[in-house]
């Protein structure tokens, strides 16, 4: 195997693994402040588990990355540019409405990458992904089951579902960023399905249940320009900022439109809302290097 | 919102016995719950819900297979094992601190007993 398809293989691990890493993190901050019992509990399950298949997806990174590397080196050792997650994943928080909005997003697009990847030409990357689907089912009902009662109603559980939904959309599809290298992941069918192809997949799976619960208007008001929120600094830099496509409805489905320029999570490229899970993830860490407990 | 009784088996063989309660505002929910809540650390092969106060024939079993009941994954960083040993750690600790004349906990408030 070339260097080259090393790296590649490197950047497809780390943006699955670290999506997995910081959007588990984020979850977890949900722990003892859920609006009810039971749920705070299911919540902080799915965290743990988000963050168990990390560790799997590090699993098969250590060995490519050699001497003086550990887990918790790749998970906790690493600067903010280094991290491949898309930028839905570290979104705060918000609200109860954005979080499940945000969950049913992220892992009905999870359903389809882990689905396409157990069938990639690397053994082990499949193997882990057909462990990985097992939990993930477990996700994914979780979702979809709060997204029909949110939906259902009062009329304010509605809003905040509707409200988080427009809000993570964008940020959602760039979860289906190219990767860097993509062809030669592609090329080998490590990476059975293109970003795009699986974009193509998932949206008009999305749309399907939107349209079900009459939420597709959420659809309609999305603009094809991605995170265009200025750095601290008011700059807004050409190139440091994710345009995402379009959505249009065509033939009874909803489909993308147009492709994706400038930079987001897949190369570094993260919002603000990073740094501040990136000191808390990682603080202990890096102020205790290489301890152990 | 209703209160569900949640009934585990911990082998297939068992009866099914009554593990604990979650509030749910309806069956599909209720088992989800149950089931995220009582059987995700490999407590039992089969998991059921019943609205509380309904006869036992209102039992609703849950449909996730008991392979992938309680995760697939690896769960050791669950167990708390940093704490064992730990009281024998504190004698230890304490006897050699009383050898220089110090000691690491405050007095006991009045009443407590020894």
């Amino acid at each position: 195997m070339t260097t080259d398809a090393d790296a590649a293989r490197l950047e497809l691990l780390l943006a699955l693994a670290d999506d997995e890493l910081i959007l588990g993190h984020r979850h977890s901050e949900w722990t003892g402040w859920v609006p009810h019992l039971e749920e705070d509990l299911a919540f902080s399950s799915i965290a743990q588990d988000e963050m168990a298949h990390a560790r799997l997806l590090y699993g098969l990174v250590l060995p490519m990355l050699g001497e003086g590397w550990t887990e918790d080196r790749v998970a906790l050792g690493r600067e903010p540019h280094e991290y491949r997650n898309a930028v839905l994943c570290e979104r705060l928080n918000r609200d109860w409405g954005y979080s499940l909005a945000r969950q049913f997003l992220y892992d009905t697009a999870d359903d389809v990458r882990t689905e396409s990847l157990t069938g990639s030409s690397w053994r082990e990357l499949a193997d882990v992904m057909t462990l990985v689907r097992m939990e993930e089912a477990y996700h994914l009902e979780h979702a979809r089951e709060w997204f029909g009662r949110l939906a259902g109603g009062p009329v304010a559980a509605r809003e905040h579902l509707a409200a988080g939904l427009e809000l993570a959309l964008p940020d959602a599809i760039g979860l289906f960023e190219p990767l860097p290298s993509e062809g030669a992941v592609l090329e080998d069918e490590v990476l059975p399905k293109s970003s795009e192809a699986m974009l193509a997949e998932w949206l008009p799976r999305v749309g399907e249940e939107l349209e079900r619960v009459s939420l597709d208007y959420v659809l309609e008001r999305h603009t094809p320009v991605g995170d265009l929120v200025p750095t601290s600094s008011g700059a807004i830099e050409g190139d440091e900022v994710l345009g995402v496509p379009g959505i249009v409805r065509r033939d009874g489905r909803w489909e993308h439109q147009g492709g994706f320029s400038g930079a987001g999570g897949r190369r570094g490229h993260h919002s603000e809302d990073f740094l501040g899970l990136w000191e808390d993830l990682t603080g202990l860490y890096r102020a205790h290097p290489g301890a152990t407990w | 919102m209703d209160v569900w009784d949640v009934l585990g088996k911990r082998t297939v063989t068992d009866e099914w016995t009554l593990v604990g309660g979650v509030k749910a505002p309806d069956v599909e929910m209720a088992l989800l719950l149950a089931r995220e809540t009582h059987f995700r650390h490999k407590e039992g092969v089969a998991y059921a819900v019943r609205r509380r106060g309904e006869a036992a024939d209102a039992l609703v079993p849950g449909t996730w297979p008991a392979e992938t009941l309680g995760g697939v994954t690896d769960r050791s960083y669950r167990r708390q094992e940093a704490y064992a040993g730990v009281g024998a750690k504190l004698k230890r600790v304490a006897a050699q601190l009383a050898e220089r004349g110090l000691r690491i906990d405050r007095p006991r408030p009045p009443g407590s007993g020894s």
